[in-house]
Order: C-alpha cells, then sequence, then structure tokens
C-alpha cells in the first residue's frame, strides 16, 4: 500500500498542473495585500490573516482543484490504461482504491497546511503579527486564536476528502475525464446554489468544507452531529466506488 | 501441476448476451514458447486480460505458477510479466521513472533491476528522457523491459513486433530465445505467423471465442501428404505420366511448374519414377506446410477460397 501511495505522490510532484495550483494559492494569498496597497485600508494582522481567506481556499479553490485532481488518479489513469498496469502487479484492487483514499487525505492536508504557513507568512511578513485576534467581533488570547485557526485549517480535511470521495464515485462510473470534472462540478455549483435558495445546508458536504463555524460551536459546547454526517457520507461513497471498482472489467 | 506454470481449464466470459469466451482450457509448461493466435475479435486479448485478473470470468479457473487467480491473486501474479496490446506509459515521467512505479509495488525487487532491465531493452542511453518523446518501437521496447522487471516465470507478450523496425523484429525474436533459456514461458500474441513459427514451439487457436486446436507446431504442420513442385521442360508430359502413379494424390499444372501432393516419405521414390520414365527434371522443391496456411485453413475455413 506504500508503494501505491509512493508512486501517486511521484505522479503529483511530477504534473505541471500541480505546480500552477500551487502559484495560484501564493496569488490567492497575496490577493489581499495587493487590494490593502490599493485602497490604502488594512485590518488585518498575522494572527487573523489566515482565516480571512479561509473560507475561498476551502469553500472553493480545494473543491475545484480536487474534482481535476480526482478525474486525472481515477478516470484518466483508467483511459490511459496505465490503471490496468497497477491492478497486473501483486496488489489488490482494494488496496489499489484505498491507496488513492489515503493519497488524497494526505494532499488535502498537505494543501491545507501549505495555506496555514502561507497565511500566517503573508500575513505577519505584511502586517506585523498584531497584538489580538479579533474574530466575528469577539477577541480570543493568541493561543486560542492559533487553535482555532489550525483546527479550522485541519478539520477541513475531512469534508474536504468526503467530497473527493463523491467525485472519485462518479470518476468510477463515468468513463471520460472532462464528464466527470463536468459533472463534478456542476454538482458542486449546483448544491452551493441551492444551499442559498433552500435551506437544506446540513445535508449538502459542501456546508460543511467552511469548518470555522463549526469549531466555533464545538467551542461553546455543541455536539459532533456535523462531523459525523461528514464521516458517513465519505464512508458510503467510499464502499460504493469499492463494490463497483471490484467488479469492473477492465477493458483498457 | 510441478511443470506447468499456466493452467486455465474451462474458462467462460461474456460481455452482455455476447458470449466471447467459450469454456476455454489451455495449458503452459515452463520454458515453453506458447504462441497464442487468431483473427480479430476472436477473444485473444480478453483472455489474456482475464488470466491477468483485469476481466472477471464467469466460470472456469486459472492457476499461475500453481496458485488459484481467484483465490491468490497476489501470489499468482507476483512473477508474472505482460506487455497487453500497446504498452501504456506516463508520457511526462521518463521511463526510469514509469518502471519505477512497478518497482514500488513489489517487496524485494531492488531499484538496481531497473537499469538492468533498461539495458536489455537497449533503452539505457535514454532512461531519463520522457517517454512521450519516445518512438512505438521504443515504447515496445520499454514495455518488454517492464515485464521482465519482477524476474517473471511467465511474460504475456500481446503483438510484441508491433511497431518494431526489421532490426527490432531481429532483436526481439533474440530476445525471446535468450528469455526461454533462461527457462522464462512466454505467451504471445501476433499477426505475424512467420514470426510465430520462428519463436514458439506450441501454439493454439482460437476463433469465436473458442479454441479450435492447440498442440505443438510440429505435430500440427505435420500432414499425412508431402507437397513438391516439380520444374520440368516436359510440364504437359510429366503431368500425364503421373496420372496413374498409385503414390501421388494430386498433380496441378501451373505456368511454371507441377504442383505434386504425394504419400509422406515418396519424394526419392517419384524422382526414381521421372528419371527411368526419361523425363526432363530440372530441380524438385519441397513445399513445407507453414503457419500461414494452416492457420488459414482453419481459422478463415469456409470463408476464404
Amino acid at each position: 500500500m506504500i508503494g501505491l501511495i509512493k508512486n501517486e505522490w511521484l505522479k503529483l510532484f511530477n504534473n505541471k498542473k500541480f505546480y500552477w495550483f500551487l502559484l495560484l494559492l501564493l496569488i490567492i494569498y497575496l490577493f489581499p495585500v495587493f487590494m490593502t496597497f490599493v485602497v490604502r485600508m488594512s485590518t488585518f494582522n498575522g494572527q487573523v490573516y489566515p482565516l480571512t481567506l479561509f473560507g475561498v481556499i476551502t469553500s472553493l479553490v480545494m473543491p475545484l482543484f480536487l474534482i481535476v485532481l480526482v478525474a486525472e488518479i481515477v478516470t484518466e489513469d483508467y483511459l490511459s490504461g496505465n490503471l490496468s498496469l497497477t491492478i497486473i502487479q501483486p496488489v489488490t484492487r482494494v488496496q489499489v482504491l484505498t491507496a488513492k483514499v489515503f493519497f488524497l487525505f494526505q494532499v488535502i492536508l498537505f494543501l491545507l497546511l501549505l495555506c496555514l504557513l502561507l497565511g500566517y507568512g503573508v500575513g505577519t511578513f505584511i502586517y506585523g503579527w498584531g497584538s489580538e485576534f479579533m474574530l466575528r467581533g469577539k477577541t480570543y488570547s493568541q493561543l486560542t486564536g492559533i487553535q482555532l485557526t489550525v483546527m479550522s485549517y485541519v478539520s477541513a480535511s475531512l469534508p474536504l476528502l468526503a467530497f473527493s470521495l463523491l467525485n472519485m464515485f462518479i470518476a468510477i462510473i463515468v468513463p471520460s475525464a472532462a464528464a466527470v470534472v463536468g459533472i463534478s462540478a456542476g454538482i458542486f455549483f449546483f448544491s452551493t446554489i441551492i444551499s442559498l435558495l433552500v435551506d437544506i445546508g446540513p445535508i449538502l458536504i459542501n456546508t460543511y468544507f467552511n469548518t470555522l463555524p463549526f469549531i466555533l460551536d464545538y467551542y461553546s459546547g455543541q455536539s459532533l452531529a456535523p462531523g459525523l454526517f461528514v464521516i458517513s457520507f465519505g464512508l458510503i461513497f467510499y464502499l460504493l466506488t469499492l463494490f463497483i471498482f471490484i467488479r469492473k472489467d477492465m477493458v483498457l | 501441476m510441478g511443470n506447468t506454470v499456466l493452467e486455465i481449464s474451462q474458462v467462460e466470459k461474456s460481455f452482455g448476451k455476447h458470449k466471447v469466451l467459450h469454456n476455454v482450457s489451455l495449458k503452459v509448461v515452463k520454458g515453453q514458447v506458447f504462441g497464442f493466435l487468431g483473427p480479430n475479435g476472436a477473444g485473444k486479448t480478453t483472455l489474456i486480460r482475464v488470466i491477468l485478473g483485469l476481466i472477471r470470468p464467469d466460470k472456469g479457473t486459472i492457476h499461475i505458477d500453481g496458485f488459484n487467480l481467484q483465490t491468490n491473486f497476489r501470489q499468482a501474479i507476483e512473477h508474472v510479466g505482460a506487455v497487453v496490446e500497446t504498452p501504456k506509459f506516463y508520457p511526462h515521467l521518463s521511463a526510469y521513472q514509469n518502471l519505477l512505479l512497478v518497482r514500488n509495488l513489489h517487496r524485494n525487487l531492488p531499484k538496481s533491476r531497473i537499469p538492468e532491465v533498461l539495458e536489455i531493452a537497449g533503452l539505457s542511453a535514454r532512461a531519463h528522457d520522457k517517454v512521450g518523446t519516445y518512438s512505438l518501437g521504443m515504447k515496445q521496447r520499454l514495455g518488454i523491459a517492464r515485464a521482465l522487471l519482477n524476474y517473471p516465470k511467465l511474460v504475456f507478450l500481446d503483438e510484441p513486433m508491433n511497431g518494431l523496425d526489421p532490426q527490432g523484429i531481429i532483436e526481439v525474436r533474440s530476445l525471446i530465445h535468450q528469455l526461454q533459456h533462461q527457462g522464462i514461458s512466454l505467451f504471445i500474441t501476433s499477426h505475424l505467423l512467420h514470426e510465430v513459427e520462428q519463436v514458439c514451439d506450441q501454439i493454439a487457436i482460437i476463433k469465436n471465442g473458442s479454441i479450435l486446436t492447440q498442440g505443438s507446431l510440429t505435430e500440427l504442420l505435420r500432414s499425412d501428404l508431402e507437397v513438391v513442385e516439380i520444374y520440368t521442360k516436359d510440364l504437359l508430359e510429366t503431368h500425364h505420366a503421373l496420372a496413374d502413379v498409385a503414390f501421388v494424390h494430386k498433380c496441378t499444372i501451373t505456368p511454371s511448374f507441377l504442383l505434386v501432393e504425394l504419400d509422406r516419405g515418396s519424394t526419392e521414390q517419384l524422382i526414381r519414377f521421372l528419371v527411368k520414365r526419361n523425363l526432363h527434371l530440372q530441380y524438385l522443391i519441397p513445399r513445407k506446410h507453414s503457419l500461414e496456411e494452416f492457420f488459414m485453413e482453419l481459422a478463415y475455413e469456409g470463408s476464404i477460397s
């Protein structure tokens, strides 16, 4: 299984798209700085800067990147015949699929931690660390501020992974990478819009990408129900994908 | 089972209502080069995919090196190498990296094996170039290198000569002989029947998903009759003379020679007969029953003239 995960990283690090995405992340994190100089107004400091961009990163940028990544590591891999090559090695199909899930989880965590460091780095370098951590009109201690920020970033990995598992399910049944991206992006945008119009947020995975409100709720003693929903959502799509993948005839 | 590296027993497979493999049974023993022939769409690649675990059979069993593929997949596939159809690679990775992807999936396979197989395939100089820049022939050779990476006992080569220039074909042919001498069994499909004839010692012919025949090439090509071409200035006279000879079954006149079918072992007798009758015999060419003829007779029986 470790060999399978290593292979996914080897492929990712040799993929130009990945480096373009990293560049995009840097641009996104520099964008507010640029705006500060344009409008000559700044309410940031290094402590709050990472959370300023957290919503955009987890609710828009990361899901779109993951849609493309899943289409590439599942559908594209199958269509190019390379998935078949993996399957004829001494590894089981369960291991092949599970390794892809672990890889996705590692990529998500890696990118989120990179964003976190980028946020702290850019924010502190430009605005200084600052004297207080103020969030939604409330002041927290510096330590609590760091805890809230780190927990928000790290916990976002779970809903993003659950969303990737939905994409993986689509990727295993749709025989075209472009169609997988189209369908997954369609579902993503449609559920984002529908959640604004109808009050069905709790049953949409998009609702959970921005984990900050849930972390704040958890801090004020709320239940772990959102976490259970996210885990169940991911597990269902993992099992469905596995069920199809094990039975799939690899004709390419 | 001892010497058998591959045993396929009563394998059947359907895609929807279309049955693509009917009760297929085959056996390949150690060090054997097994030619698997059939017209397009006969089920050759499907059977290879079934053997490699890419397609699930509806019925039947497959044993590789004594391990049941369905119940002991990892052990069964551990020492199998394969090039199925056109070998596929990640074009943005180098040849070395593409082989590293396979090496990473085998326990106890040293990294030093990668340059070894690249050397065998004659690709050492281009090992770190992206595969996207390779010609079809180089990809074919890299595919063979990849199939040899895990010290295989059984190698599947699906159309291994595809895309190779004459020099490449000679190299692959010699590589096949080399591997056979090392005790590696090869399972080869090819449309180049004269190539199969040169490298294989056993063959099976499949048509519409059923095995039409299988056995040793020498046995299958052996016939009860011998065929010879007789070159003579007296075509008509010779034809007339052979009409009533007991051991001659058929004599056909062509513009430049007589094509004669006679009892096996009667060629010497035929020469003596012609000399005795003072017929002007220039020379005589024994005609070998080729695999190509055998294949055409069997696979296209009744469909071509």
